[in-house]
């Protein structure tokens, strides 16, 4: 797992900015989306060709994120990235840089049906989630996107961001998503990149200029205070 | 490979895994090729603005020398610039609710279109060619952002060059947004600057392992003759 390191100096100027440590306070679960990006085969299984290894260790915390945010009445959306053969076309900058042996096996894996495709077994998808394909790095690109619209008619108006890798597909979608207007959180320990300096990098700069940082457990422990909240009423 | 100091090798060595080649762009047209120079205005550049980044000022030559390059090239040259209007504050509100009411204030005052803070910084070398883009959002892709797209489409530009400030929001934004939407984009490490170091190094090196290539400002100017030089030599033949 990362060592997750938020500098006391950048929470000093988020609470000199806007007099408080978290932007955001409290989560409203109907509101509310939790985000996995890329938790396919392609990013997670040993010997893929983009394997990040951390990403196995995450999948106990996304599990349990899924599971706060059904009981607090919110929606798990699994992003997941379908790279068929016309990619190459309307991607054509991204692969027309690779060597034509890692750009045919991106295609290969990523295609539906590919051996890199699907989602990792061990996370816990349920029938009333959602699954939402995404084309580029970002799934808020191009815009408009299938996920705005489902989020919108949804009225959802916060999003969690976990999954791989922290700092390209999960950033991209986190910045993307604040600028859309989405209150906008990345989780600490529920997203995984190559290493823990990337990873610490993405989550300071996050932090500091974009949305909010918090862990599994501070994030539940909002949904469960939701939760009591719903069940008083 | 030029000496970028700011670039891990382990960077390289992904970029090479992944690439085949540690640059990407070898040549630039400068038929299809703009300049972006992003949010070089007073706001930032003023050391007595809140929101001063001293080390902008350290970039300024070598912006006017890729802005001078390109016109020299006849290729385009585009300012952006930060605006925040009265409908921003609401329809940005995740953004703006953050800041305390003195920074709200300040930033919307400073920022706005008559603001003391919007205009590009004097030391930029700005001619009636070039173009000026105003953006609402850090990146200026982001949707209704700005009108870049119809811009560079009348240009026919599918190339930028990146550069100004600050490294890891403004100019990192944009240039993810750049290449999910297809543009080549190229980054003049040289010419980007963030008022935290670190974050700067970091900023480059996640571009140049996934979004971008990364150069440096004495590079560009042989790369805009390159391509004309090959055609030269095509013509010739």
């Amino acid at each position: 797992m990362h060592k997750v390191v938020i500098k006391p100096e950048h929470i000093e100027r988020v609470k000199r900015r806007s007099g408080r440590e978290h932007t955001v306070e409290a989560l409203h679960g109907p509101k509310t989306a939790l985000l996995i990006v890329d938790m396919q085969l392609y990013f997670v299984g040993e010997g893929q060709p983009s394997e990040c290894p951390v990403a196995r260790e995450i999948v106990p915390n996304i599990n349990l994120l899924a599971d706060a945010t059904r009981r607090a009445g919110g929606t798990v959306i699994w992003i997941q990235t379908h790279s068929g053969p016309d990619s190459k076309d309307y991607w054509s900058v991204y692969y027309e840089r690779m060597t034509p042996e890692n750009s045919d096996k991106r295609v290969e894996g990523m295609s539906p049906g590919g051996s890199g495709f699907d989602i990792w077994p061990e996370l816990d998808v349920r029938d009333e989630d959602l699954t939402i394909p995404k084309t580029r790095y970002s799934a808020f690109i191009p815009s408009p996107s299938k996920l705005e619209a489902e989020l919108r008619s949804r009225g959802i108006d916060t999003v969690l961001v976990t999954g791989v890798s922290t700092c390209t597909c999960c950033e991209s979608t986190a910045r993307d998503a604040m600028m859309l207007n989405f209150r906008t959180m990345m989780i600490s320990d529920a997203n995984a990149a190559p290493d823990d300096e990337l990873h610490n990098a993405t989550l300071n700069q996050f932090y500091l200029q974009f949305g909010d940082v918090q862990s599994t457990n501070e994030v539940v422990a909002l949904l469960e205070k939701n939760i009591t909240v719903a069940a008083a009423e | 490979m030029q000496n970028i100091s700011v670039l891990w090798p382990e960077s390289v060595a992904r970029v090479q895994a992944q690439y085949g080649t540690e640059n990407r762009v070898g040549s630039l047209n400068p038929q299809e090729t703009a300049l972006l120079v992003v949010d070089m205005q007073k706001f930032y550049l003023e050391p007595t603005s809140t929101n001063f980044c001293p080390a902008a000022l350290d970039i300024i030559t070598n912006i006017n020398a890729l802005a001078m390059a390109f016109r020299d090239f006849g290729a385009p040259v585009i300012w952006l610039r930060n605006i925040v209007g009265n409908k921003d504050i609401k329809s940005w509100s995740f953004f703006y609710d953050r800041l305390t009411q003195k920074h709200l204030s300040y930033r919307r005052e400073k920022l706005a279109k008559d603001g003391d803070g919007f205009q590009l910084f004097e030391g930029m070398d700005v001619r009636s060619s070039d173009r000026k883009i105003n953006k609402t959002r850090f990146s200026a892709f982001a949707r209704d952002a700005s009108n870049i797209e119809k811009v560079l489409g009348e240009y026919g530009t599918h190339v930028l060059v990146v550069c100004g400030i600050v490294t890891n929001v403004c100019v990192e934004s944009t240039v993810r947004d750049a290449m999910m939407l297809n543009y080549e984009v190229l980054v003049a490490e040289d010419a980007c600057a963030s008022s935290n170091e670190r974050a700067h190094e970091a900023s480059i090196n996640n571009m140049y392992t996934h979004f971008a290539d990364v150069t440096l400002t004495s590079n560009i100017k042989r790369l805009l003759g390159q391509e004309n030089a090959q055609d030269f030599k095509a013509s010739a033949a």
